[in-house]
C-alpha cells in the first residue's frame, strides 16, 4: 500500500515517512503542494497525508484538486493550524480526518489504518484463513469470533507468506526478502521483534503460539490445528 | 466599527442631547404687544350695527309686504311671494270672524311647529307648538309687529295685525335668515374692515351660528383682547379682536457656552474611549494571534521530537547508527525550540519593559559561528549553501545572547522564506568599535512596500494561508529591538537579488 506524504518541513517529512514505512507501507514524499498533486497523479497512492501550510499550493488546494477527480481516496490533514475553523474547512473540503500537530507515531498510524479500513472495498476476494483467524488484507485487520485486530501491511504480508507455504517451514531469509524487500537489510532481530509483536496481536496465548510456530535454526511455520 | 459603536456613538448621542437641552435652557423669548386701534374698532362696531339694523328693517318690510298679500285670500300667490323671502316656513292667518288660514310655502318641509290660538284646536305636538293668546286678535300690536320666541330655538315667530281682528303669523327659520345675512355681509364687510386691515389689526367676526364669518391678521392666539356682542332678531354677532404680539428670541450666552463645552467634552471623551477601545481590541487580538502563532510554531518541532524519539528507540539495538542520527535530529529540534522560547521570552520581557542587556567580553566570531553550526544541518537539508566571511576574532564588549538571538532570527528568516535561493552569505567585521553583520540571501526578496512592515511585530510579507512557511512574525521585530537596545540598528538594505539585512552595533574592544 502506498501513502503520499506532503509536508514542507523536511524533518517532519522524513520522520513521518520512516514511521509509515516501518509498518510496511510504501511512501511518496512531496515537499510542496504542486509536487503532491504530481505524485498523486503519477503514483496513485492509497492514502494522502497533507500538511496545510505548504509552498506553491497549500494542503486545502491539493485536497480540492484531488477530490475533483477522486472522491474515495482517503485524505488526512496533518497540521499545526489548530483552530476549529481550520479543521472544519479541511473536513468540508472532503478530508477524512484532521490530525493536529504535535502528534505521536501511534496516533498517526492508528488514524491512517482506520482511514484505510473505512475506505476498503467490502469484497472479501483476497481474504484468507489461518486456523480460526480470518485475515482481511485490504482492511488491514484479522478477525476471530467477530473481534477484529489491527495489522500493518508488513504483518499482513508475513501472514500471507505463511499461508502460501502452508505445511512448510519458511526461512528467515525468505521472510526478510519477501516482507522487507531485497534492498533492505534488517538484521534478524528485526524479524524476531516483528514476530513477537504479531503473536501478541493474533495468538490467544502469545507465550505458547499456535498460529506462528518457531522452527529452530530455520525460521517459522504455520501451525495446523 | 465595534469600538465606535460601544463608545463614540453613545457619547455623540449624549452630546447631541446636551446641546439640544442647552439650547432650550438658553433660549429667552420676549413678547412685545401692540394694542388694537380702539377708534377703528368702535367705528367698525358702529357701522356693523347700523348695517345689521338696516337688514332687520328690510326683513320686516318684506314681511309687511307679504302680510298685505296674505289678506288677498289667494294662498297660491302668498306661497309664491313667501318663497322669495328667506326663512319663511309657515304663514297662519287668524280671523276673529272667519276661517283661519294656513299656508305652507315650501311643502317639502315638514315637522314644523304648529301655530294655534289658545281658543283654537288643540295642537298635535303640544311641546313644540306655538300657542298664541286669543286676546292678540283684539289687542293692538305695534305697527312693526311682534317677535315671539318658540320652544324650538331654530324658529322665530313674527305676528302682525294687517287689519282689526286679523292676525298674520309667520314662522321664520332663524338659520336660513342668518345664512342670507352672512352671505351679504361677507361682501359688505370688506369695505368697513379696510382701515383695520391697513392698521394690521387682528380680528374675527363670528356669526350667530358661532362660526367665524371673516378673519383678519394671523395672530389670533390665546384669549381675545376684546369681545363686542351685537344683538339682532336672528341671533348674536360678535367682533373679537387681538392685540398685535411680536415674540423675539435670544439665547443666554453663558448657558449656551456651558452646553457647548459639555457636548465637546462628551464628544472628546467618546473619541478617547473609542481610541482606547480600539487599542485594547487590537492588543487582545494580537495576544490571541500571538498565542496561536506560538502554539502553531511549537507543533512542528514537537512532532519531530516525538517521531524521531520513537524511531530512535526502534533502532537502538538493531541499527545504533540510525538511532544516533535520529537523536541528532532530536537535538536539532530542541535547539529550534530553544530559539522559539528565547524569542517568546524576549517579546514578553519587552512587553513588560523588563528586558536587560549585559555587556561582557566575548569574541563575536565564536558567538556567530555557534549559531551557524546549529543551523547548518537544517540549511543543508534544504540545499542552502553557506558562505561565511569573518573579520571579528578579537574580544569585544557586547551582549553575546542578544547577538546570538539576532543572528539566529536572521538565519531562521533565510531558512523559512529564502530557501529557494539556495544560498546564504554572512559577513561579520569589527572596525572602529563597531560590529557590522550582513546576512544575504538569493530568495524572492522583500517588496519595497513591505520593507518597513517586516520589522513590525506579527507582520509578515505574506499573510495568506498558502504562504508556505510559518513563523511567529516576531523574529525581525525582536532582532531590530535588540539592535536598538544595544545602541545600534538593524536595516533591510536595497538589493537586486534576494534580501540583505545589516546589523551595526557598538562593540568596544575589551580591555
Amino acid at each position: 500500500m502506498t501513502i503520499l506524504i506532503a509536508e514542507d518541513d523536511p524533518l517532519t517529512l522524513e520522520a513521518l515517512a520512516a514511521c509509515i514505512e516501518s509498518e510496511g507501507f510504501t511512501t511518496l514524499r512531496a515537499a510542496d503542494g504542486r509536487q503532491a498533486v504530481e505524485l498523486w497523479r503519477s503514483g496513485k497512492p492509497d492514502l494522502l497525508c497533507l500538511d496545510i501550510m505548504m509552498p506553491i499550493l497549500d494542503g486545502y488546494e491539493v485536497c480540492r484538486r484531488v477530490r475533483a477527480s477522486d472522491r474515495s481516496v482517503p485524505i488526512l490533514f496533518l497540521s499545526a493550524k489548530n483552530q476549529e475553523i481550520d479543521v472544519v474547512v479541511g473536513l468540508d473540503l472532503g478530508a477524512d480526518d484532521f490530525i493536529r500537530k504535535p502528534f505521536t507515531r501511534s496516533e498517526v498510524m492508528a488514524r491512517i489504518r482506520a482511514a484505510l479500513r473505512r475506505s476498503a472495498p467490502s469484497d472479501t476476494a483476497d481474504s484468507f484463513i489461518l486456523g480460526d483467524l480470518t485475515v482481511r488484507p485490504r482492511s488491514l485487520i484479522a478477525e476471530r469470533d467477530g473481534k477484529s485486530m489491527d495489522l500493518t501491511p508488513r504483518e499482513i504480508s508475513m501472514l500471507r507468506l505463511l499461508h502460501e507455504h502452508r505445511g512448510e517451514a519458511v526461512s528467515r531469509d525468505v521472510f526478510l526478502d519477501t516482507c522487507w524487500g531485497i534492498d533492505y537489510f534488517p538484521d534478524s532481530r528485526t524479524l524476531d521483534q516483528h514476530i513477537l509483536l504479531l503473536r501478541k496481536k493474533i495468538e490467544l496465548d502469545p507465550a505458547n503460539p499456535v498460529i506462528i510456530q518457531t522452527v529452530r535454526a530455520i525460521g517459522y511455520r504455520l501451525g495446523e490445528r | 466599527m465595534r469600538a465606535a459603536l460601544v463608545t463614540l456613538v453613545p457619547m455623540l448621542a449624549a452630546a447631541v442631547l446636551v446641546m439640544v437641552g442647552g439650547e432650550r435652557m438658553a433660549r429667552r423669548e420676549v413678547e412685545t404687544r401692540t394694542l388694537f386701534d380702539r377708534q377703528r374698532l368702535l367705528d367698525l362696531d358702529e357701522t356693523f350695527r347700523a348695517e345689521l339694523s338696516r337688514l332687520d328693517a328690510v326683513y320686516l318690510e318684506l314681511l309687511s309686504g307679504l302680510t298685505t298679500v296674505a289678506l288677498s285670500d289667494r294662498p297660491d300667490l302668498v306661497a309664491a311671494e313667501a318663497l322669495k323671502i328667506s326663512g319663511v316656513r309657515l304663514i297662519r292667518m287668524f280671523y276673529k270672524n272667519g276661517k283661519n288660514l294656513s299656508i305652507l310655502p315650501d311643502w317639502k318641509r315638514s315637522d314644523l311647529p304648529e301655530i294655534e290660538l289658545s281658543t283654537g284646536k288643540h295642537p298635535l305636538n303640544f311641546e313644540k307648538a306655538v300657542v298664541l293668546a286669543a286676546s292678540m286678535l283684539d289687542e293692538p300690536l305695534p305697527p312693526k309687529g311682534k317677535w315671539i320666541a318658540t320652544a324650538d330655538a331654530k324658529y322665530l315667530v313674527h305676528c302682525r295685525q294687517p287689519a282689526t281682528e286679523t292676525l298674520a303669523v309667520f314662522l321664520i327659520d332663524r338659520a336660513s335668515v342668518c345664512e342670507r345675512i352672512a352671505s351679504h355681509l361677507s361682501t359688505w364687510l370688506k369695505t368697513p374692515l379696510t382701515p383695520i386691515r391697513e392698521a394690521g389689526g387682528s380680528l374675527i367676526v363670528d356669526s350667530p351660528q358661532g362660526s367665524p364669518q371673516i378673519a383678519l391678521g394671523s395672530e389670533q392666539h390665546g384669549p381675545a383682547a376684546s369681545i363686542i356682542p351685537i344683538r339682532t332678531n336672528f341671533g348674536d354677532w360678535q367682533i373679537r379682536t387681538w392685540d398685535g404680539l411680536v415674540v423675539t428670541q435670544s439665547h443666554d450666552p453663558a448657558t449656551l457656552a456651558l452646553a457647548t463645552t459639555l457636548a465637546a467634552l462628551l464628544t472628546g471623551s467618546g473619541v478617547v474611549l473609542m481610541l482606547q477601545q480600539k487599542r485594547a481590541l487590537k492588543l487582545a487580538s494580537e495576544r490571541v494571534f500571538f498565542v496561536n502563532r506560538v502554539s502553531h510554531e511549537f507543533g512542528a518541532p514537537l512532532t519531530n521530537l516525538s517521531l524521531n524519539l520513537d524511531l530512535a528507540t526502534d533502532f537502538l539495538t538493531s541499527r545504533p547508527e540510525e538511532a544516533r542520527r535520529r537523536l541528532g535530529l532530536v537535538a536539532e529540534e530542541i535547539e529550534r525550540l530553544s530559539r522559539l522560547v528565547a524569542n517568546v521570552l524576549t517579546f514578553s520581557h519587552r512587553e513588560r519593559d523588563t528586558l536587560e542587556l549585559k555587556q561582557v567580553s566575548c569574541v563575536p566570531e565564536e558567538v556567530i559561528q555557534r549559531v551557524i553550526e546549529s543551523f547548518r544541518p537544517s540549511l543543508e537539508r534544504r540545499g542552502i549553501g553557506i558562505e561565511v566571511e569573518f573579520s571579528a576574532n578579537e574580544p569585544v564588549r557586547i551582549d553575546p545572547d542578544a547577538l546570538s538571538q539576532i543572528t539566529g532570527n536572521l538565519l531562521s528568516n533565510v531558512e523559512k522564506y529564502a530557501a529557494a535561493g539556495k544560498w546564504l552569505g554572512l559577513d561579520c567585521t569589527v572596525t572602529e568599535d563597531f560590529l557590522t553583520l550582513e546576512v544575504r540571501d538569493r530568495g524572492e526578496g522583500i517588496p519595497a512596500a513591505a520593507r518597513q512592515r517586516v520589522f513590525i511585530p506579527f507582520e509578515r510579507v505574506l499573510q495568506t494561508t498558502n504562504e508556505g512557511a510559518s513563523g511567529t512574525g516576531l523574529g525581525l521585530s525582536i532582532a531590530r529591538d535588540l539592535a536598538r537596545r544595544m545602541g545600534g540598528e538593524l536595516e533591510l538594505l536595497e538589493s537586486e537579488i534576494g534580501a540583505t539585512f545589516r546589523l551595526r552595533v557598538p562593540a568596544p574592544t575589551a580591555p
